[in-house]
């Protein structure tokens, strides 16, 4: 080992001691400062991975409409989609707010169909089993399957009866007739863990749902699930092409882009708020260093008249900076990962679990850990603590042997 | 000049100092001085305080650069030397012994005196095997794992010694070694420090108020007035 490699060692973790103060010190605002800025990087990755899933999950991949318009004779488009490579599920898909009233108590669900006949569906109801206290199966044109938290704001159980109107019974109003709601029967509860489906979508069948829109064979749009791995982006863009713009094609990504966008800003925002932490942190390092170089001046003076090179006294002094933001960096990950694995209890103690559901629409704070953002926040850490060790290595560097030893 | 049986291994011709004083002026700290200190020989250098003993020091380590004259390592000029290759061929030829001992307090005893081999770049375990050995050969066998803090002053010179010898360096330049210990410490350090230079044949510059440490050397030279006399 280099002599300037084994000083700068030793200065941070003398013989005889774990390690010196300002080493421990050191180590730790920095592991903080990381802590800080990979921890929140984690969780803001966990929230859009999260968010993405959930739209993904409750919206489809692609969804094709005719620009607002009902669509119909479908037969044709819907046969040409299944015999596409890496199409999981086309599926058909009337939906459109609707009144329901539970005993005589007003409510505004978004009802959404499902195809009971094929059982084809774009969102994945039973694979992730969305429907508790119930079956997707036990749903006829009979009955509704009802949002879990929209429930439960209603009072509504399963085996209770809904009345649904739709908007058009303001034609028959129109027609001075009497307009007659639907009863449904209640045979289970959406839970997709999606607050925001949760507490506003309702499901039925899509034969109900036609004849509540007046939609006759036709739907509002067509839903495509592509296979797991696929870019909904380059694959909508083929199908765009194919379709000839005679309807218009999104993805879940385009459908939410300004809500995506929001979580990502807000990650990059508050990035650069912490990364002030392990600004700080490289201060009180580059202070500490220099504050060492003025007490140890005979030392260095003594180094020089052994033979040791300017260089490599400036080196041992930017070692030492770099060594601490490599132990810092590793103590702050080792932080991260200890902290966000007990994050459920601590985001219980802080600010409750109901604050989450409420505001994020989760039950769990989710966390994503990303080799990028660990790389990138470590460099930064590492190649600040370097840096911050350069004014005084530079200063030992600059010492005079005959003035450093004369010195008091 | 020294009048020397052997040829130099430490030669200073000529040398000519000035400092600049707070006023303006030019203080003349040496005003020509000529030294020779033979191989495996000891020269004692004494002096009032401000004569320019440890000035004198300095420029024949190459620490500082005399304003006019040369300094001879093994009959080399050093001034033919660039900074780099000074400091290689210092940490081989010369070791050094202050008052202050200037032992690094993170390192144990041990581990200072083979700093010399490092910055030398000559680690390994033979250099950890000389390290001990000198340790033991100054009385400190004892106490290798022993930090600076954890020593006397005594101990920590003995250790300083070591560090200097560790390199078999040529010659040994010591500037007041006794000056923090007292009279009887003092006097068992130098005893060893003697023997050890005898013994190994190592050339000792010495810078001393001690009359009687002065009168063990070889030879003594006093410096008055920026000159030489003995």
């Amino acid at each position: 080992m280099k002599w300037w490699l084994y000083i700068a060692f030793k200065q941070l973790f003398p013989s005889g001691k774990f390690a010196s103060f300002f080493a421990l010190v050191s180590i730790l605002g920095v592991a903080l400062g990381i802590l800080g800025l990979y921890g929140t990087q984690s969780v803001m990755n966990g929230f859009h991975a999260q968010i993405g899933k959930k739209l993904r999950d409750t919206t489809g991949d692609i969804i094709i409409r005719d620009y607002g318009r009902p669509m119909y004779n479908l037969d044709g488009l819907r046969s040409k989609l299944k015999s596409v490579d890496g199409i999981k599920s086309v599926e058909l898909m009337a939906s459109g707010p609707v009144m329901m009233l539970v005993r005589n108590v007003p409510s505004f669900p978004l009802l959404r169909s499902f195809d009971t006949l094929s059982g084809e569906c774009a969102i994945p109801i039973r694979e992730n089993n969305f429907v508790k206290m119930g079956d997707i199966d036990m749903l006829d044109d009979d009955s509704i399957i009802i949002g879990q938290r929209l429930a439960a704001n209603l009072g509504i159980s399963v085996g209770d009866k809904v009345e649904v109107f739709s908007p058009t019974v303001l034609d028959r109003i129109k027609k001075d007739e009497v307009p007659m709601p639907v009863r449904l029967d209640v045979v289970g509860f959406l839970a997709t863990d999606y607050s925001e489906a949760d507490s506003s979508v309702a499901l039925v069948s899509l034969r109900r749902m036609r004849e509540l829109y007046n939609l006759g064979e036709g739907a509002h749009s067509v839903i495509l699930r592509l296979e797991d791995g696929l870019d909904p982006t380059s694959f909508a863009d083929k199908i765009r092409k194919d379709l000839k713009a005679k309807y218009s094609v999104s993805t879940w990504l385009t459908s939410n882009e300004g809500f995506l966008r929001v979580i990502k800003m807000e990650k990059v925002m508050m990035s650069l708020i912490i990364v002030l932490i392990i600004i700080v942190a490289s201060f009180s390092i580059c202070i500490s260093l220099y504050t060492s170089v003025l007490r140890k001046t005979r030392e260095i003076g003594l180094l020089g008249a052994m033979g040791a090179r300017p260089g490599q006294i400036a080196l041992m002094y930017c070692v030492q900076g770099f060594f601490i933001g490599v132990a810092g960096s590793l103590t702050g990950l080792a932080l991260t990962w200890l902290i966000l694995y007990f994050r459920e209890p601590i985001v219980e103690l802080v600010v409750g679990r109901e604050a989450l559901i409420e505001f994020y629409h989760f039950a769990r704070l989710p966390v994503k850990y990303e080799l990028g953002d660990a790389v990138s926040a470590c460099g930064f850490a590492i190649a600040l603590c370097t840096l911050a060790g350069l004014l005084p290595a530079l200063r030992a560097a600059k010492l005079k042997i005959s003035e450093a030893m004369r010195n008091e | 000049m020294n009048n020397p049986t052997q040829p130099g291994i430490l030669c200073a011709k000529s040398i000519k100092k000035s400092f600049r004083s707070p006023d303006g002026g030019s203080v003349e700290v040496l005003g020509g001085v000529d030294l020779e200190v033979p191989s495996g020989h000891s020269v004692s250098l004494v002096g009032e305080s401000g004569a320019g003993k440890t000035t004198l020091l300095n420029i024949l380590a190459g620490f500082e650069l005399p304003d006019d004259g040369s300094v001879l390592w093994d009959g080399v000029r050093i001034d033919k030397f660039s900074n780099s290759q000074q400091a290689r061929r210092r940490a081989g030829f010369m070791g050094f012994v202050f008052q202050n001992y200037c032992l690094v307090p993170e390192l144990n005893a041990v581990e200072n005196v083979e700093l010399a081999a490092r910055i030398a770049g000559k680690f390994g375990k033979s250099a950890r095997e000389r390290a001990r050995e000198l340790l033991d050969a100054v009385g400190l066998g004892g106490r290798m794992k022993h930090l600076p803090s954890q020593l006397s002053g005594g101990e920590k010179q003995r250790v300083a010694i070591a560090r200097a010898i560790m390199n078999s360096p040529r010659i040994v330049l010591s500037d007041e070694p006794t000056g923090n210990l007292d009279e009887k410490t003092g006097e068992s350090v130098m005893n060893m420090f003697f023997k050890l230079c005898s013994e190994r044949e190592v050339a000792l510059l010495l810078i001393t108020h001690n009359p009687d440490f002065a009168a063990r050397c070889d030879s003594t030279l006093h410096l008055s007035a920026g000159k030489i006399s003995k």
